[in-house]
């Protein structure tokens, strides 16, 4: 269950005076699956979508799970946007040959979602070719929370 | 005497009743000091792992060092050649660790290194002026008390033998001759080496991000050889880092007055400061490895960086990946790689 996950996550934030993202409303969230399918041509798995629905995209102590846009104006603030962040990331998977997108990082690695064998990944951030696999995004969830409570 | 157990040093929380043991001992020694004793001091200073003691102590280890142990040496402390010449040697490698010790006490590395170090209260270095014609001498540092410093980066030509390097120096710095030659006879001379060119001054890097090039200012690029760590140890490194190490480095951060006046400078705010001084990685940040675990990195505090996500961290590990990713296993290349200097990155924020 990704809501008591998240509400533990939110009990912390707000003893460091940090609030949680808002959820995405439901045109937010449709219009970000449709340009995920028009991106990636991949419909990301349902346990994501309710995540979103929860919190909009996700940092804390160093864990970062993106969302569908940036709620931040400070231009200092991690950025949470999907897109945003596959383009920063898109020179080096390509150089690998990486069919990934990435879904979020923590301090040593990336969070990946692999499009060809529908996986959540944990991913080395310099080598990207030292994978970790997760059954679900609710177990990826759950092990990145436990590196970070 | 007795015997003696010392702390590890591998990042661990070093057992202050243990070291204050290691400082009395070498205060001990320094008032017998021969060639013998001061092996045996550099020993010590190597095994309580300086650079991962709490500053204060770092600062009484250092003003023992330069107060009490070094007026003391004296390299005709022997007569036999053989002894004489590793006594002198000793004395070199005794220098070098205070500098080593005086430059780590101040992380600005922006600043000039004789700065850096007369910034300790226990310096007076001045640069010495190079005779016009001899521009590309290395750097020389001479402190009144008669030390003098030749600034040597790893990789370039080093002189190995010392009386002709003395005599390079002499040349080169017609003005301070008589100081550069009283301090070999009185083996207060020493050459110091830096990691990579750039540590004496930094340099700026280019790399990418979001296809853009983008300028990274005060950046080291260190030339290393990099070999891709085996999946096991790279696993073990990792799960010390989530369990310990990234809060125990944050605190020792957030817990300092001198790091949180660079942090504050910097443009933290302080609900940031007083999250990092949890141990908790502040909103907009990330712990960064200056050199990958993914290579011969570690984990010791001095490898770590609290870098800005947006845009530093992912112009650095994206120009890290480029440089690296072709690199087969259980090969070795040499690469010159691009490495924040400080704890901090920024140390300005955005202009």
């Amino acid at each position: 269950m990704i809501k008591p996950l998240l509400d533990k996550v939110k009990v912390s934030a707000n003893r460091w005076g940090e609030n949680l993202e808002p959820p995405a409303n439901n045109s937010e969230l449709q219009d970000f699956l449709d340009r995920v399918w028009e991106i990636f041509a991949v419909r990301l798995p349902t346990q994501y979508e309710n995540f979103l629905q929860i919190v909009n995209g996700l940092e804390f102590n160093g864990l970062i799970i993106y969302g569908t846009k940036n709620s931040e104006t400070n231009h200092d603030a991690s950025s949470l946007d999907l897109f945003e962040m596959n383009e920063v990331f898109k020179d080096s998977l390509r150089a690998s040959n990486l069919d990934v997108i990435v879904i979020g990082e923590d301090s040593t690695g990336l969070l990946t979602y692999d499009i060809n064998t529908k996986q959540f990944q944990f991913r080395d951030r310099i080598g990207l070719d030292r994978v970790e696999p997760f059954s679900s995004f609710e177990e990826m969830l759950k092990v990145e929370l436990d590196k970070v409570m | 005497m007795g015997y003696i157990s010392y702390p590890r040093s591998v990042g661990e929380r070093l057992d202050h009743q243990r070291v204050q043991e290691v400082i009395r001992l070498i205060e001990g020694l320094a008032g017998i000091v021969t060639s013998t004793a001061l092996d045996g001091i550099l020993v010590l200073i190597n095994q309580i792992g300086w650079h991962n003691l709490p500053t204060h102590t770092k600062k009484k280890l250092l003003a023992l060092m330069r107060n009490q142990l070094y007026p003391k040496l004296d390299p005709h402390v022997t007569s036999d050649p053989q002894e004489h010449q590793s006594y002198r040697e000793n004395i070199q490698a005794l220098n070098s660790k205070m500098v080593d010790i005086g430059l780590s006490l101040n992380n600005d590395t922006s600043a000039p290194f004789h700065e850096r170090l007369n910034a300790t209260g226990l310096f007076d270095f001045r640069v010495a002026q190079p005779d016009k014609s001899k521009t590309e001498a290395a750097p020389v540092l001479i402190d009144s008390s008669g030390m003098v410093l030749i600034i040597v980066a790893t990789g370039q030509e080093a002189i190995e033998n010392q009386g002709l390097s003395i005599t390079h120096a002499i040349h080169s710095y017609p003005n301070d001759a008589d100081s550069i030659k009283d301090s070999y006879l009185e083996g207060k001379y020493s050459t110091y080496f830096v990691p990579g060119k750039s540590q004496v001054v930094a340099t700026n890097f280019i790399g990418k991000y979001k296809g853009k090039s983008v300028t990274l200012n005060d950046v080291e690029v260190r030339e290393i050889t990099y070999k891709r760590r085996n999946r096991e140890s790279l696993g073990e490194l990792r799960k010390k880092f989530d369990a310990s190490v990234r809060k125990n480095f944050l605190k020792s951060l957030g817990n300092d007055s001198e790091s949180v006046k660079i942090m504050k400078s910097a443009g933290l705010t302080d609900v940031q400061l007083a999250k990092i001084a949890q141990g908790g990685v502040p909103k907009g940040y990330n712990v960064h490895h200056k050199i990958p675990i993914d290579d011969g990195g570690t984990n010791d505090f001095d490898n770590l960086v609290l870098i800005r996500n947006n845009s530093e961290h992912y112009t650095i590990t994206n120009a890290q990946r480029d440089l690296t990713s072709h690199i087969p296993y259980g090969e070795t290349v040499k690469i010159e790689f691009p490495v924040p200097p400080s704890f901090l990155y920024p140390l300005k924020g955005h202009n």
